[in-house]
């Protein structure tokens, strides 16, 4: 995979490619059986379709033209038979080819989205949200109409056109040949039409998605930008630039499109003229039945019919390959940490953590960590400290193993990280963040996502340890309140509230608070605070934060910078050290420069 | 908002491009008369060229069907791409609308807005609009105007025979109407389904630590994957149901030729209602040619439903109505020296909610710092949201300038305060761009200044496109510290008379802070500047401290006089910095550390003042 995340938005990719038939065929062979069916029964509406119009022919001819009402009889039965033959068939392709395809689809969803839950972390920083769900939603509906509507219906178009051709060709030779006439001058217009309509369809695809990320942004920074008083210049940028863009596109491809299919109806036109003079006064000279030229009129229809499907799937199947070509893009980006074959499940753990000689070094290179040495005691609290970019938040994504560590060895209660199951290790984490990270769903739920069995008193409990119990009963619906996107119902604080519960709830061996309190104000972390005493005793616990007076009770402080440990010990002993934590205590480290 | 009324208004939209709009309404009627006479021409073959043998008929009629086809092919372009084209033309025009109106929606009404909903609304629900103009209208005409032509020519040509080719399509419109019914819900069913699962991926996508560090990477499979199957179902049944219907709706129409042959047949041979052998064959292809149109019948009516509620999604937007306006004769400042007053303000976010701010009653005078502190919910954040007039306040009055700010115009008040949020939000472009953003006409070394004020200089330099870096996500992602810098170096550049920030420095270090606040002090000079903080460190030199608890002012003072009352503001003190104070000063008192010196190098921040003067022409 390349690092550039962007490439499958970027690429202009061939019309046709047989990586991405390969691998969907992948997905599509469990159902083959029905595949099978849905082409068998194709073959019974290609039937119907090709014997319709010798069957009027013949019934007008040898039955109306000599006034025998048997005859005519005769073919409007087996008019009525093949023509209910093929509506079976038909039936029975679209249900199994449906029933097929959307299996397949709806084993690619569930795919992708297990894929998303094992890709690193560092992945969703890169890859917008947005596109993630233009893949697993969009493009795989994409997918989904190919398969469900165009495969077998092409499939089924080509055969009715051979038929047709081959029963031209047997009712009447020198006939034929007009026809085919036809067909050729379609073909030399609709290999000319192609090329211009690719290129317009992808001007289109361009100009679209740079509409779709233009609103995006605007929407998003809409509060920005009637802060800066910006809204007339977007508006022009917008009406002059993005959606004009998207206009012409958009008016191109219909110009391109427009000059197609009526040239299909011009041709079809000048055939059929031509079969009427030319059988017509075959016809007046005996050398040819009625029973023909109204068998090639109808035909000559039915014949334009598959054309121009064809020639509109031309614009599906390109789009399909882009879509598949993302898709599997995405399904095959790399997972960073992945289970050992032989990982072992971690026992309930005591939380003894150790470091030893470990570096880490993010994929481009750039070094983070450097000779981390750190034994932690099960049970001890630790503090890391330092500036921004020093390295604390990525000490705590390695304990979690949400990253693997590039040298050395990372160890609790003895185990090597990369030895164990990622699922077992984490089960015993309890974590807050800095951005409290709510789901849709209730409260209640929310809070219970730390442990899935816990009861409604449970929840109940954890909610009032942390102090949160007061302000839940007060929303709307208390515990029943739903929790809503962007959550301008709840504060960043309350939210924050609500993830400590959830923290509590999960009942965690190690705790990791990582600028848990930045966004709560202090009255509210001092409750916090008694409550995370009574939590953190017996556990190891990992903090991080900025201010200072917060962290002065921890069993050990780590002073970082520039990625080592450079000062710890308690806040007595960094004290009397009189180094680094000393003076970012005292904020004199701002001053002396 | 009746679907008549809606279509009423879809329609109005045309008006601009009458001239398309008639051509391609012309070109339909020729196309759709075209189609009705060529099975006419093919039945004289037979009747008049075969039967009685006059062989000059046959090219005349081979001839005309060749000029018929060409004058088809002109048609079908003309009303496709003019059709095509006035659509377009109509979503660039509704498009443009809906996003006018996104910008001048307020704040209250952005509160309560999904994003997702509003970009959905303004890309697929415009698109659907634009498939309504482009092709249910023109099929819509068509198919109607092939029946009416079509049922009056075989009427015309034998009554009876006529009737009995239509008969089947009673039954078929029936069916067409219960395929469109039924299946218009079921589609309804489908995009929410697909909206769920988007809502778990982006759910899962943002919340990805927290899935992790829980562990519940199974339990979200699951959900998802249990919504995943229920939408197989809905799908396979929404695609059985057309499976039914179209084959149905072939079989019908097969019936449909049956009766004409047979009957055609029968009437021919009896002698009854003048029907020939031509006529037949003409009804025959009569018969195929509706077929076709109503076929597409039910895919019309369902693109007509699904236009109709996406048209009014649309209208209910750009009918919302915006809460800030300017008042007809609203005054506009030249400039503003940030003279801010608070006269017993209380404010609520929508009636039936309860006030956030009571009697909220204080004072800034230019070159002063008001620092608001208070816990979570206090009403931090509704007071400063006031003074730019994001929301009006319910009752009392914020002056600037001593002007009421709904008596100002909104443009001028806003160009002239800078606000730093709390959660600074960089568009994806270049970081020369983003400080540009609330002066696009900013000079290279305005942009530089303002940069090297905010502290931002020094590391966009280090990155290799300097200013050219794009940031964002399709860019380098910054940290929370450097794009707070970059959104202060993008308030500053405005040269605003009032600055505020709200909370935006917590996340940055102390020392990186000080920096950025000693800039600001220099800047604000004889401005005025307004902070919300939690640490209290970035508050302590204000002129006036407000305390606030549950939407009131409970203390007010300086730091000392506050420290003295020992209250609220007292208490916050002994919790956060009482002990880094006493231990400094002990520190120091031990000789162990020198007095600190305040060191800050000045330079930046003069230099941008020249730059803003020179480039002013002041």
């Amino acid at each position: 995979m390349s690092d550039d995340y962007f490439e499958d938005d970027d690429q202009q990719y061939s019309s046709f490619d047989w990586d991405v038939s390969k691998r969907f065929w992948g997905y599509l062979r469990p159902e083959r059986k029905k595949i099978y069916g849905a082409l068998f029964a194709s073959l019974f509406s290609v039937v119907s379709s090709v014997l319709g119009p010798p069957i009027i022919g013949y019934a007008v001819d040898e039955g109306i033209q000599n006034r025998d009402l048997t005859i005519v009889g005769v073919g409007v039965a087996a008019y009525l038979v093949t023509q209910l033959i093929g509506a079976i068939g038909f039936r029975y392709q679209i249900f199994w080819m449906a029933e097929a395809g959307q299996r397949a689809i709806q084993k690619l969803r569930d795919d992708l989205f297990e894929h998303i839950q094992v890709l690193s972390i560092s992945f969703f920083t890169k890859y917008e949200t947005g596109r993630l769900i233009a893949r697993v939603i969009s493009d795989v509906d994409t997918l989904r109409q190919a398969i469900t509507f165009a495969v077998v219906g092409s499939f089924r178009d080509f055969l009715i056109l051979v038929g047709i051709v081959i029963s031209m060709m047997i009712i009447n030779l020198p006939l034929t040949a007009v026809a085919f006439g036809a067909l050729v001058a379609l073909i030399v217009v609709a290999n000319y039409w192609r090329i211009y309509a690719r290129a317009s369809y992808l001007r289109v695809v361009e100009t679209n998605a740079k509409v779709n990320a233009e609103l995006s942004e605007s929407f998003n920074g809409v509060r920005v930008t009637k802060a800066y008083d910006r809204e007339a210049y977007n508006y022009n940028r917008f009406t002059s630039h993005f959606n004009m863009n998207h206009r012409q596109s958009n008016v191109r491809a219909s110009l391109i499109a427009s000059l197609f299919f009526p040239s299909i109806e011009l041709i079809g036109g000048v055939a059929t003229g031509l079969l009427i003079y030319v059988g017509g006064t075959l016809v007046l000279n005996e050398q040819l039945s009625v029973f023909t030229l109204l068998t090639f009129v109808l035909y000559i229809d039915q014949f334009f019919a598959p054309i121009r499907q064809l020639a509109q799937r031309y614009n599906m199947l390109q789009s399909v390959m882009a879509a598949g070509h993302k898709i599997f893009w995405l399904l095959d980006a790399p997972v960073e940490v992945r289970d050992e074959t032989d990982a072992v499940r971690l026992p309930t753990i005591s939380g003894h953590v150790k470091f030893e000689n470990v570096r880490f070094a993010y994929d481009d290179g750039e070094e983070v960590l450097r000779d981390i040495n750190l034994d932690i005691p099960a049970g001890t609290s630790v503090a890391f400290v330092g500036h921004t970019g020093a390295g604390k938040t990525t000490m705590i994504k390695l304990i979690q193993r949400l990253y693997d560590i590039t040298e050395g060895k990372l160890t609790i209660d003895g185990y090597d990280l990369h030895k164990i199951s990622q699922n077992s290790l984490r089960g015993q984490f309890g974590v807050v963040l800095q951005e409290p990270h709510l789901f849709s769903g209730t409260v209640m739920e929310n809070i219970r996502y730390g442990r899935l069995d816990a009861t409604d008193d449970e929840v109940i409990k954890a909610a009032t340890d942390v102090g949160a119990h007061d302000f839940i009963l007060r929303l709307e619906n208390g515990y029943e309140t739903e929790v809503r996107e962007g959550g301008s119902l709840l504060s960043a604080g309350q939210k924050q509230l609500i993830s400590f519960a959830r923290a509590l709830l999960a009942d965690p061996r190690l705790l990791i608070l990582d600028e848990a309190t930045s966004n709560i104000d202090t009255q509210t972390e001092k409750i916090i605070q008694d409550a995370l005493e009574i939590l953190l005793k017996g556990r190891t616990s990992f903090v991080i934060a900025h201010r200072l007076s917060t962290i002065t009770s921890s069993n050990l402080i780590v002073v970082m910078d520039h990625g080592r440990i450079v000062e710890k010990g308690t806040h007595e002993e960094l004290l009397a050290l009189g180094g680094m934590y000393t003076s970012m205590y005292t904020m004199t480290d701002a001053f002396v420069d | 908002m009746s679907s008549f009324e809606i279509w009423k208004r879809m329609m109005r939209y045309t008006s601009p491009y009458k001239l398309w709009g008639g051509i391609a309404l012309l070109a339909v009627v020729g196309s759709t008369a075209l189609q009705v006479v060529i099975p006419r021409i093919l039945g004289d073959v037979i009747d008049i060229g075969i039967a009685r043998g006059e062989s000059s008929y046959m090219l005349s009629a081979g001839l005309l069907v060749v000029g018929l086809g060409v004058l088809r092919g002109i048609t079908g372009f003309l009303f496709r791409y003019y059709g095509e084209r006035l659509s377009h033309h109509i979503a660039y025009d509704v498009r443009n609308e809906v996003y006018d109106k996104v910008q001048d929606l307020s704040f209250k009404y952005h509160d309560n807005a999904k994003v997702g909903t509003l970009i959905t609304l303004s890309i697929s629900d415009v698109n659907e609009m634009q498939r309504f103009y482009a092709f249910a209208l023109i099929d819509g005409v068509v198919t109607f105007l092939l029946f009416i032509g079509i049922s009056i020519i075989m009427l015309v040509s034998s009554p009876i025979l006529g009737l009995l080719a239509l008969v089947p399509m009673l039954p078929l419109a029936y069916f067409s109407r219960n395929f469109a019914m039924t299946v218009g819900p079921r589609w309804k069913e489908i995009m929410e389904r697909m909206q769920k699962l988007g809502n778990h991926i982006q759910e899962n996508a943002i919340g990805a630590e927290v899935v992790r560090a829980f562990a519940r990477e199974d339990f979200e499979i699951k959900k998802f994957s249990d919504d995943n199957a229920i939408l197989y179902d809905e799908q396979v049944a929404l695609v059985k149901k057309w499976g039914t219907y179209i084959p149905l709706s072939t079989f019908i129409i097969a019936l449909s030729t049956c009766l004409v042959l047979f009957f055609g047949g029968l009437m021919e041979q009896r002698g009854i209602g003048g029907v020939t052998v031509g006529m037949v064959v003409a009804f025959n292809v009569y018969v195929l040619v509706l077929s076709q149109p109503i076929r597409f019948l039910g895919f019309v009516i369902l693109l007509i439903t699904q236009a109709i509620s996406s048209a009014e999604r649309v209208f209910e937007i750009l009918d919302a109505p915006i809460d800030i306006e300017n008042k007809p004769d609203a005054i506009t400042l030249e400039k503003i020296d940030g003279h801010v007053r608070f006269e017993h303000v209380n404010f609520r976010y929508d009636d039936g909610t309860p006030d956030v701010l009571h009697d909220i009653d204080f004072e800034a005078k230019p070159g002063q710092i008001v620092a608001l502190l208070g816990p979570t919910g206090a009403g931090k954040s509704s007071l400063v949201n006031l003074i730019p007039r994001f929301y009006d306040v319910t009752s009392g009055r914020v002056t600037v300038d001593g002007v009421d700010v709904r008596d100002l115009d909104v443009s001028s008040l806003r160009d002239r305060i800078g606000i730093v949020l709390q959660k600074s939000l960089l568009f994806s472009a270049t970081i020369r761009e983003n400080i540009a953003y609330g002066n696009t006409e900013a000079s290279e070394e305005a942009i530089i200044a303002a940069a090297k004020a905010a502290n931002a200089h020094d590391f966009v330099m280090e990155f290799p496109e300097g200013y050219d870096t794009i940031v964002g996500e399709r860019g380098v992602t910054l940290s929370g510290g450097q794009r707070q810098r970059v959104a202060i170096a993008r308030a500053i550049l405005i040269d605003p008379g009032i600055m505020i920030l709200d909370d935006s420095t917590s996340s940055v270090d102390t020392k990186t802070e000080f920096q950025i606040r000693q800039a600001l002090d220099n800047l604000m000079k004889d401005r005025t500047t307004i902070i919300i903080a939690q640490r209290l460190n970035s508050v302590q030199n204000a002129d006036l401290i407000l305390v606030l608890k549950d939407g009131r002012i409970v203390e007010r003072g300086k730091h000392d006089e506050l420290l003295a009352a020992n209250g609220h503001y007292a208490e916050i003190y002994r919790l956060q910095l009482a002990d880094q104070d006493r231990v400094r000063e002990e520190l120091i008192r031990a000789g162990q550390m020198s007095k600190p010196r305040q060191k800050y190098d000045k330079r930046a921040t003069e230099e941008f003042r020249s730059v803003m003067r020179e480039t002013s022409g002041d």
